[in-house]
C-alpha cells in the first residue's frame, strides 16, 4: 500500500540537509513500527521516498514524502505513530492513500512556491527588484557541465509578488519545479540582486507543491487520493 | 538559565550547520529545577567523532535516567565555526539547553586519544573557564576527566579539577550526591574537592605535588591534604549483566564515524598483548551473558531505527557463548533489515567462519592485525597466534570469496630487528602466495592486499611502559625499508606518520611538567592534532624549546624498573611485579598464556569479579 504524507520541517532542523532527512525519516518509520516494505536484492532498504530535496538551511510548510507499506494499514494511524517519535520540528500534517499504480512522487512534482525574506540593506530596494521582474528576460550566469552559462530564469517563473515589511523585503514566488525544469529559489534571488546575495541573510520556505491538472497546477495534497 | 543566541545567519556560514542545534532523537529535554545538577559531557572532537563514542552514549542516558541531574552534550567546533564564535564573542554552550559552559555545574572530558589535548584547552577557552584549575573562581564549574588516558592523569594535572579513574557507572551516583549536598551548605570550592578524597576512582590533583630529581626524573610524590590517598584504586563494575546499560541512543543528524547501533559485549580482554593498554587497564574481563544482550539488542533496535548494529568488545572471537549469540543475533538482524558489523577480530577459522555467517551476499573486506611480521616478534608482543593460523585465516577468507585483505602491523616493537621488519613483507608475500594457491573458479579475481603500519607508543600500564621509543629517523628508514621490500602489486603499503606517534609517546607518559608544553602549543594554536591537515609538528617542536619538555627525555628514554613514574599513585589492579614479569619475558621471547587458559596472577583477581573467578 502507497501512503502519502505531507509534512512541515521548522526550525533548527532545517539545517539538516536532503540526505540525513531520509535517513532520519527512514529510521523513524522504523522506530514508530509503520509496517514498511523493503526493496528486493542484495542490501534492502526501506521504501521512503521524497518529494524534491530540500535544501540545508531552507524550511518547509509543505512537503511530502510517500512510504509503500509491506502490509495495509489507516494512513491516520502512521501519522500519529510518525508525530509520536518525530523530532522537534518536523510535523506530519496530512497522510492519505495512493493508487498502487499512481506516478511516483517525484515525477508529480511540477511547480513549487516559496516564500523569501531578505533583510534590507544598502542596495536592495523594492524598486530594484521590481525593475528587475518586469524585464523581459532574467539573466543568470550558470553553471553546468559545459562550463558557466548564460541562463534566463523567466520563463520558469509562473508568478511573483514582492512587499515591503518594516526591516525586510518578502519575495512570494511560484515557480516550476521537479525533475524536468526547476527554478532554485537561492538562484532566483541572486539574479534578483545581481550577484550580491551571498552577504545578504535571507530566510527561504517552501509552502506547498504542485503537479499539473490539465492546464493548471494542483497541490499535491488534492491529487490521487484515495479512500 | 541564559540561552546562546544561533541565528540562521551563522549556521547559513558554516559547514555541516547540523553539528551545532541538537534536538537529535534520543536526546534529553528537561525544566531546569532549583536543584537540578547540570552537566555537560564533552567529546574534545568534531560532532561525528565524538557521537560515534559509546561511553558518552552509556552515560548520556545514565545521568540522565536521574531527574535531578540533566546531562548535555558538547564537542568542539570545527575551525569555521570557532572563528564566528570569537568573532561574535559568542561562548561555548551545550547543545540540548544552549546555555553557556559556565553556568554548569560539572564540565566533564573525556580522554580518549593525547591528540585531542589542545582541543579541551580550547573549549574551555571558548566556554570562559579558566584554562588553569588553579585560577578558577568559586562559581566556575568543576572540571573532570575520565577515560583511558586519564589512568596517567599527570599531563593534564594542571587543567582539570578532579579525575575519575575507572567505569563511570560505579561512583558518579554519589559524586553528584555529595555535590548536592555541599551546594547546599554554601561552602568553598576547596572544601567539596577535599571531601571527596575519601571516594574510590577519585583523584584530585591540587592535593598532590611532586618533587623532582636532578636528572629530570620524579624523586617523590607529596600529599598536601591529609585525606589525599596514597593510590587512587580503579574503581570497575562488578556486575555487567546488571549495570545500567541504555535502551537507547542519541542518533546524530549527520552521519557520524560510528553511525550504528553498538552493543557492548564485555569489557577486558584475556589475551594480554605486551604494547596493549586497553588489555591491561580494562581487567578483569567480565562478559555479559547472552540473554541480556539479545535483550539490549533488541531494544536498541527499536528505539533507534538504525539499519545496522556493531559488536563492541576488544576482541569479539573471545566471546564464550559466541556461536549460540551470533546465531541468535543474526536471527532478530535478519528478521528486521539489520546488518551486523564486526570489529576486531583474530585471524582465525572461527572469525573467517563468523564473517561467512555474517556477510552472505556482500563481502567486504577483511581486517586483521598481526602487529607483527616475524613469529619472534610476535612472541615478544604475546600477540598469541602463529603464521599458520594466519595464513589458514587467509586462505579460508579468500575460499569464502573476500579478495580485499587489510593487515595492520607495528613498528618500532622492542627488540625490533631489521628483519622483523622485512618479515612484514615475507608474510605479505606468503598471504599472496596463499591466494595464488586457492583454485581460479573458488576465488573472487583482484587480489588487493593493505598492509598498514603505524609507529609503536610505549604506554603506561604496559609491560613496555618503560621502553625508550624509537627514533623519527628511525621510523623513517624502517618504512623506507619495508616500502622497498614489498615487491607485489597486489600490496600497497600506508604507514602512519611518525611525528604524531612521537607526540603522542611524549604526551603518553608525561608527567605534570608535560602541561606546559601542551598550554604553550595551543597558545601557538595548535587544536585538532589527530586531523593530520591540522598537525604542525613545527609548532610543537618551537613549543618544545620554549616549555622546557624535551621530546627524548619522554619518548627515547628507557626507564629503570627503580624510577618513579608519573602514573605510579594509580592502581589498576595489575600489578608493577607483574608488568616487569611480562617485560623479562618479553625480552627471552616467551609467551604467557591467556586469561581463559590459565590465571598468570596480574593482580586483577583481587577484584574478586570477571573470568578471574569463573575457571
Amino acid at each position: 500500500m502507497r501512503i502519502r504524507l505531507k509534512f512541515r520541517k521548522t526550525g533548527p532542523v532545517k539545517f539538516v540537509g536532503h540526505l540525513d532527512t531520509m535517513r532520519l525519516f527512514q529510521r523513524a518509520v522504523k522506530v514508530a513500527s509503520v509496517p514498511v516494505a523493503y526493496s528486493q536484492g542484495f542490501s534492502p532498504h526501506s521504501l521512503v521516498y521524497f518529494a524534491l530535496p530540500l535544501g540545508v538551511g531552507v524550511q518547509s510548510t509543505g512537503d511530502y514524502m510517500e512510504i509503500v507499506t509491506a502490509t495495509d494499514i489507516d494512513p491516520t494511524i502512521v501519522k500519529d505513530n510518525l508525530n509520536a517519535v518525530l523530532v522537534e520540528g518536523v510535523r506530519i500534517e496530512d497522510a492519505f492513500k495512493v493508487g498502487d499504480k499512481s506516478d511516483s512522487l517525484m515525477s508529480l512534482v511540477q511547480a513549487a512556491d516559496y516564500d523569501v525574506r531578505i533583510a534590507k540593506t544598502e542596495g536592495v530596494t523594492l524598486q530594484l527588484i521590481e525593475r528587475k521582474l518586469q524585464a523581459e528576460e532574467l539573466i543568470v550566469m550558470k553553471k553546468g557541465k559545459a562550463g558557466i552559462r548564460p541562463l534566463d530564469l523567466k520563463p520558469m517563473l509562473l508568478e511573483c509578488n514582492v512587499s515591503e515589511e518594516p526591516d525586510s523585503i518578502l519575495i512570494s514566488m511560484y515557480v516550476l519545479a521537479g525533475s524536468s525544469s526547476n527554478l532554485n529559489p537561492d538562484l532566483f534571488v541572486q539574479a534578483l540582486l545581481e550577484g550580491e546575495v551571498a552577504e545578504i541573510e535571507k530566510q527561504v520556505t517552501r509552502k506547498e507543491m504542485y503537479t499539473a491538472d490539465g492546464d493548471t497546477f494542483i497541490p499535491l495534497d488534492t491529487f490521487g487520493r484515495e479512500q | 538559565m541564559t540561552k546562546v543566541d544561533l541565528p540562521d545567519s551563522i549556521l547559513n556560514k558554516v559547514d555541516k550547520p547540523a553539528r551545532y542545534i541538537g534536538g537529535e532523537l534520543n536526546s534529553y529535554t528537561k525544566e531546569v529545577t532549583e536543584e537540578m545538577v547540570r552537566i555537560a559531557f564533552c567529546f574534545p572532537d568534531v560532532y561525528e567523532v565524538g557521537m560515534s563514542h559509546l561511553g558518552m552514549q552509556i552515560l548520556y542516558h545514565f545521568f540522565n535516567r536521574r531527574e535531578d541531574l540533566w546531562c548535555e552534550r558538547v564537542f568542539a567546533p570545527w575551525l569555521d565555526m570557532e572563528k564566528i564564535m570569537r568573532e561574535r564573542n559568542m561562548p561555548l554552550y551545550g547543545l540540548e539547553s544552549k546555555s553557556p559552559l559556565n553556568e554548569f555545574d560539572f564540565v566533564m572530558f573525556t580522554l580518549q586519544y593525547e591528540m585531542s589535548y589542545t582541543n579541551i584547552l580550547n573549549m574551555l577557552n571558548l566556554s570562559n573557564i579558566e584554562i588553569f584549575s588553579k585560577d578558577r573562581s568559586e562559581d566556575a564549574p568543576f572540571v573532570i576527566a575520565g577515560g583511558p588516558c586519564a589512568y596517567n592523569p599527570e599531563p593534564l594535572a594542571a587543567f582539570v579539577d578532579i579525575f575519575y579513574i575507572g567505569e563511570g557507572e560505579v561512583m558518579y551516583d554519589e559524586l553528584m550526591d555529595r555535590y548536592k549536598e555541599w551546594k547546599k551548605c554554601g561552602k568553598t570550592r576547596e572544601e567539596f574537592l577535599a571531601s571527596i578524597l575519601d571516594m574510590p576512582g577519585i583523584y584530585v590533583p591540587k592535593f598532590y605535588d611532586v618533587a623532582y630529581n636532578e636528572d629530570g626524573t620524579i624523586k617523590e610524590r607529596i600529599r598536601l591534604h591529609e585525606s589525599a590517598p596514597e593510590t587512587i584504586k580503579k574503581v570497575i563494575v562488578d556486575d555487567v549483566d546488571n549495570v545500567f546499560y541504555p535502551d537507547c541512543q542519541v542518533v546524530p543528524w549527520i552521519r557520524a564515524v560510528h553511525d550504528r547501533v553498538t552493543l557492548e559485549m564485555f569489557r577486558g580482554c584475556i589475551r594480554g598483548c605486551r604494547f596493549c593498554q586497553a588489555g591491561m587497564i580494562y581487567r578483569p574481563v567480565r562478559q555479559k551473558s547472552k540473554e541480556v544482550l539479545i535483550g539490549h539488542a533488541k531494544k536498541l533496535l527499536k528505539s533507534t531505527g538504525y539499519e545496522e548494529i556493531s559488536l563492541a568488545s576488544l576482541s569479539t572471537s573471545d566471546y564464550k557463548d559466541l556461536e549460540n549469540f551470533s546465531d541468535e543475533l543474526l536471527d532478530l538482524c535478519n528478521s528486521e533489515y539489520v546488518n551486523v558489523s564486526l570489529p576486531s577480530l583474530r585471524v582465525d577459522a572461527f572469525s573467517v567462519d563468523l564473517m561467512q555467517k555474517v556477510q552472505e551476499v556482500r563481502k567486504s573486506s577483511l581486517t586483521f592485525a598481526p602487529e607483527a611480521g616475524t613469529q619472534k616478534q610476535r612472541d615478544v608482543i604475546n600477540k598469541n597466534i602463529t603464521e599458520e593460523e594466519i595464513l589458514n585465516g587467509c586462505k579460508l577468507a579468500f575460499e569464502g570469496g573476500w579478495n580485499r585483505v587489510k593487515l595492520y602491523f607495528m613498528l618500532g616493537l622492542p627488540n625490533e630487528e631489521d628483519s622483523d621488519v622485512t618479515g612484514i613483507a615475507d608474510l605479505a608475500e606468503k598471504i599472496v602466495e596463499t591466494y595464488f594457491e586457492v583454485p581460479k573458479e573458488k576465488r573472487q579475481g583482484g587480489l588487493q592486499l593493505v598492509v598498514s603500519t603505524s609507529c609503536f607508543v610505549p604506554k603506561p600500564f604496559t609491560p613496555f611502559q618503560w621502553a625508550p621509543q624509537d627514533s623519527e629517523e628511525s621510523f623513517k628508514r624502517k618504512h623506507n625499508l619495508l616500502k622497498n621490500t614489498i615487491k607485489r602489486r597486489q600490496i600497497k603499503y600506508n604507514h602512519h606518520d611518525a611525528e604524531t606517534s612521537v607526540l603522542e609517546a611524549v604526551i603518553a607518559r608525561g608527567d605534570r611538567r608535560t602541561a606546559n608544553l601542551l598550554y604553550t602549543a595551543y597558545k601557538k594554536g595548535c587544536t585538532f592534532d589527530s586531523w593530520s591537515e591540522h598537525f604542525s609538528y613545527d609548532a610543537w617542536k618551537e613549543a618544545s624549546a620554549e616549555s622546557g619538555v624535551d621530546f627524548d627525555f619522554y619518548a627515547a628514554r628507557e626507564r629503570s624498573y627503580e624510577e618513579v613514574l608519573p602514573w605510579d599513585h594509580i592502581d589498576i589492579g595489575v600489578t608493577k611485579k607483574f608488568l616487569i614479569r611480562e617485560n623479562e619475558l618479553a625480552k627471552n621471547v616467551t609467551t604467557t598464556p591467556n586469561c581463559a587458559q590459565k590465571c598468570t596472577g596480574c593482580g586483577a583477581a583481587r577484584f574478586g569479579k570477571g573470568i578471574c573467578h569463573e575457571n
